[in-house]
């Protein structure tokens, strides 16, 4: 296992709660410095999942190595922001009293902290209004907002999010994506656990199928939503259609009901195969304007991972 | 230093509580009613008349006013220990109980903090609380018999020192409680009924007489070995204030028998809770 590549190395972790078993030997790594979906459908085991990986619960077996440490290491632990699912604020505190209890034991220095605090509740989007006030009377909105600025406090390397936009309006969403974005791109590795394919298919680079307890399918957003197939657009030319059919080419009436006129697919992934029917195209007079992989939405791909698992 | 602020950490929540407001808000007028309704007159070093409500308190008797503070702590012991312990169990049952909850125990133990620093820290962040009240009510009572009898008297040391450790020894209890099983209610009833067997029994003897001889006064026996006894405790406080010199030593291994008791809750809590998934 290697510390600086991976973020999160995971191998054939286990986890029973007596006779159910919640996670079946699941290997897994997250790429440092990579924005990681987990997704699956309910009771797959995910929270499960990332619960171990933060020390909250522990393994029957297998190995877990989280920025190269164990996830009982407290070291470790400084380097790690989490929002937990269903984020329960202490009601008596204000949001900036919670933030500076959860910097403190983080190992924040008074002037840090005096520094963070009011900058990660701005970024978040929380009034300040709202700042002095108990986090009891929050709407859940805020309780998000207020875990996050939580979980984003010391500058987290990896950034565990358990359905983070869960209770977030639709403009909320749209920050809390730009928030994670940046996030990104000052280097944090972002796990993300959410049911929102929407979400993790506009935030991911990376994504993760757990189904069952079982991990039905790892590995780079692109990779993992790529047909078997290519999308060519012709430029408009007479009896276009036929003269595309006759190279090989299939008309693409998904891409068309989108507004992608002059849309053909062709089915197969061999680079050879392609080029080919490129050459009798242009052979044929047509001009090539665009060639991309088809790409399936993440549902799709959900929906064939967890009915592979059902094949016996 | 993380167990230091998992404890203040613990002790700002709590004071931030509006019960536990309500308790210092409650002491502070009780101590202000003494103030204004105690009317002591000191000649020469002697209680002369003293009055509550202005109603004459005591007898025809004049004593040296030293004495008769040390009288009088050696009565108010009994009543800072029970009502303190019984008020302290009331008050800080919910303080573990919301730092284990769903949705926050998670984040806690995400942070850079071993299991057992939470459970201890969460210990002595109560304790701390418990220090600030009976500071509050002990010492503000002191303040206020020594505004108006100019003596100091070290009495209300011995029944803060009974209170806390009586009352630490319940918590862990508590404590012990709430990691097996997240309710309030349950470690309230499981404090007070600590409190309340361990007193009961304190004078073993006595307590067994009420059973039938056999097996069943042997199951007590066994059930009540390990409580602290708390009466004892009590009255230890009491005649250490009436004395004046310091707690007594015959009874340091019944302080010894108590603290160890408040360990063993300690470290029973840390094996639960530092096994268990949240």
């Amino acid at each position: 296992m290697t510390a600086t590549t991976f973020a999160i190395e995971v191998e054939g972790l286990r986890k029973n709660y007596g006779r159910v078993v919640a996670v079946d030997r699941v290997d897994l790594t997250v790429p440092a410095g990579s924005v990681f979906g987990l997704i699956g459908p309910n009771g797959a085991g995910k929270t499960t999942l990332v619960k171990i990986l933060l020390g909250v619960a522990w393994p029957t077996g297998g190995q877990v190595r989280v920025l190269g440490s164990r996830p009982a290491d407290p070291v470790v632990r400084r380097r790690i922001g989490y929002l937990p699912e269903r984020l329960q604020l202490p009601a008596a505190l204000t949001a900036v009293a919670f933030l500076r209890s959860v910097g403190r034991l983080k190992g924040l220095a008074r002037r840090a902290l005096d520094d963070q605090v009011p900058r990660l509740l701005t970024l978040v989007g929380l009034e300040e209004r709202a700042w002095a006030r108990r986090t009891g009377t929050f709407s859940k909105g805020m309780v998000q907002r207020t875990g996050l600025a939580a979980a984003l406090i010391g500058e987290p390397e990896l950034l565990v999010l358990d359905e983070p936009t869960d209770g977030i309006d639709p403009l909320g969403r749209a920050h809390m994506r730009e928030l994670l974005r940046a996030a990104g791109q000052r280097g944090a590795t972002i796990f993300l656990n959410s049911h929102l394919l929407n979400e993790t298919e506009r935030l991911c680079d990376h994504v993760a199928i757990l189904d069952r307890g079982r991990l039905r399918l790892s590995g780079p957003l692109d990779v993992v939503r790529a047909e078997r197939a290519f999308r060519v657009r012709f430029a408009t030319a007479s009896d276009l259609d036929q003269r595309a059919l006759d190279c090989g080419f299939d008309v693409d009436e998904e891409a068309r009901g989108r507004g992608l006129s002059e849309s053909f697919s062709f089915a197969g992934s061999e680079a050879a195969d392609l080029s080919a029917a490129l050459q009798r195209a242009l052979a044929a007079g047509l001009v090539v304007r665009e060639v991309l992989p088809k790409l399936k939405d993440l549902e799709t791909v959900l929906e064939e991972s967890v009915g592979a698992g059902d094949a016996p | 230093m993380t167990l230091a602020n998992v404890a203040l950490d613990v002790m700002r929540e709590a004071l931030a509580r509006r019960f536990i407001l309500a308790i210092f808000v409650a002491i502070g007028l009780g101590l202000l009613t003494v103030a204004l309704a105690l009317d002591l007159e000191v000649v020469q070093g002697t209680l002369a008349a003293s009055r509550l409500f202005g109603q004459r308190l005591q007898g025809t008797a004049i004593i040296p006013v030293d004495v008769a503070l040390r009288k009088l702590f050696g009565i108010l012991v009994y009543l800072f220990f029970y009502n303190g312990v019984v008020l302290g169990v009331v008050a800080s049952s919910q303080i573990a109980v919301s730092l284990l909850a769903p949705g926050r125990v998670e984040l806690l133990l995400s942070l850079p903090v071993r299991r057992a620093e939470l459970v201890i820290g969460t210990y002595l962040g109560v304790l701390l609380i418990a220090l600030l009240a009976t500071a509050a009510g002990v010492g503000g009572l002191s303040l206020v018999l020594f505004y108006k009898t100019h003596v100091v008297t070290a009495a209300p040391l011995a029944a803060a020192i009974a209170g806390l450790i009586g009352f630490g020894a319940v918590y862990s209890v508590m404590l012990l409680a709430t990691a097996l099983v997240r309710s309030p209610s349950l470690a309230s009833a499981t404090g007070l009924g600590v409190l309340a067997l361990g007193a009961a029994a304190s004078d073993r003897a006595t307590f067994l007489s009420l059973f039938d001889a056999g097996w069943v006064r042997r199951a007590v026996e066994i059930a009540v070995a390990p409580l602290p006894r708390f009466h004892l405790l009590a009255e230890a406080g009491a005649r250490a204030a009436e004395a004046g010199q310091g707690w007594p030593g015959d009874t340091l291994p019944l302080l010894g028998s108590t603290l160890a008791f408040a360990l063993a809750g300690v470290a029973a809590a840390v094996f639960v809770i530092g096994r268990k998934d949240y």
